[in-house]
């Protein structure tokens, strides 16, 4: 914004730059309310998401003991979304503990990938460690999943027994 | 002699040199956090007030659909592998649990309002994928384009949510 001020100001003359600028804060301070900031210093809990400890440095962004570069991840992250675009309406047609186990796998895959990415974009700056803390839980659900299909009725059962009330 | 008439000459700049040194140094040694709690006492203590941000925004389709993709897949996933583990921790049978809540009898809007609850999530998440697959595959940045499958993803989510809820009843399992 100050490079386009500084080229209007070439064109016109710099007596025109301080009318610019003059002019500027008076329209800022309408439209906007900005909230005045009182929080308490008691409240320890907001103070420890004020600071990032997060990645910094590039190589601490890059990571270490990657099984393959990110964009390969990207890759296969579409195909499994690709592969569900087909999984998921079939789901509708056959079932069976085929499907169960397929369903399973794809969709957990899929949400997995998706609470990891969500966890990177906002928690991992404050809590660097949660990303393996999801890994550690996401496990445990997988096996819950693998046990329902095993043990109990399954997904897809589950489903059409929680649709047919 | 002369060498060292003019090393010492030479070495109280060298000290000097070497404590600026270490000053710096020690000033580049306060990691991030400690910059940012300074920063944030300071701005405490002089109570000015926060620069907006969420609020400056208006809201527009794309930041929409956006974040109910988003938020539909949390949801879901935080769902699924919360009632995984939960029927991990507190093994029931399946069965037994539903005969329970089919024994409730609870009002059919409930009863609906629950499925498109269920429904809603999965069948936006699904159509919006497409929409997100497309874009990887290069199509549909254009701006009219954009906002003609935006609405058309609200409008199909609600259609096929709603055959789902209503249009889909297996027997009695």
């Amino acid at each position: 914004m100050a490079t386009v001020m500084l080229l209007r100001a070439c064109s016109r003359g710099s007596r025109n730059l301080l009318l610019q600028m003059r002019a500027l804060p008076q329209c800022q301070s309408q439209a906007v309310i900005s909230k005045p900031f009182t929080a308490s210093p008691a409240l320890a809990t907001i103070e420890y998401f004020r600071a990032r400890r997060g990645p910094f440095t590039p190589e601490e962004k890059r990571g270490k003991n990657h099984i393959m570069t990110a964009s390969t991840h990207w890759k296969v992250e579409r195909i499994v979304a690709v592969a569900m675009v087909g999984i998921m309406p079939a789901a509708l047609f056959i079932q069976g503990s085929t499907m169960d186990h397929l369903l399973s796998t794809f969709v957990y895959l899929h949400g997995f990938w998706g609470i990891d990415g969500v966890l990177k974009d906002y928690m991992l700056k404050f809590v660097p460690w949660i990303c393996k803390l999801w890994y550690l839980i996401a496990i445990v659900g997988f096996a819950g999943l693998v046990n329902f299909n095993y043990n109990d009725v399954g997904v897809c059962k589950a489903i059409q027994m929680i649709w047919s009330l | 002699m002369a060498l060292l008439v003019r090393s010492l000459a030479r070495s109280p700049c060298f000290l000097r040199q070497t404590s600026m040194l270490v000053s710096r140094r020690s000033k580049m040694a306060t990691n991030a956090y400690e910059e940012m709690s300074r920063y944030w006492t300071r701005n405490r203590k002089l109570n000015r007030p926060l620069s907006p941000f969420l609020t400056v925004y208006k809201p527009h389709l794309a930041m929409m659909t956006s974040l109910t993709h988003r938020i539909t897949g949390v949801v879901m996933q935080v769902a699924i592998c919360g009632t995984a583990i939960i029927l991990l921790c507190f093994p029931v049978d399946f069965k037994k649990c539903l005969e329970y809540v089919r024994d409730l009898s609870l009002p059919a809007p409930l009863i609906y309002g629950a499925k498109y609850v269920f429904a809603f999530p999965v069948t936006y998440h699904f159509l919006n994928g497409l929409r997100h697959l497309a874009w990887d595959a290069g199509y549909g940045f254009g701006l009219k384009t954009l906002y003609r499958s935006g609405y058309f993803v609200i409008a199909l989510s609600a259609v096929v949510s709603t055959y789902f809820v209503f249009g889909i009843k297996p027997s009695a399992l």
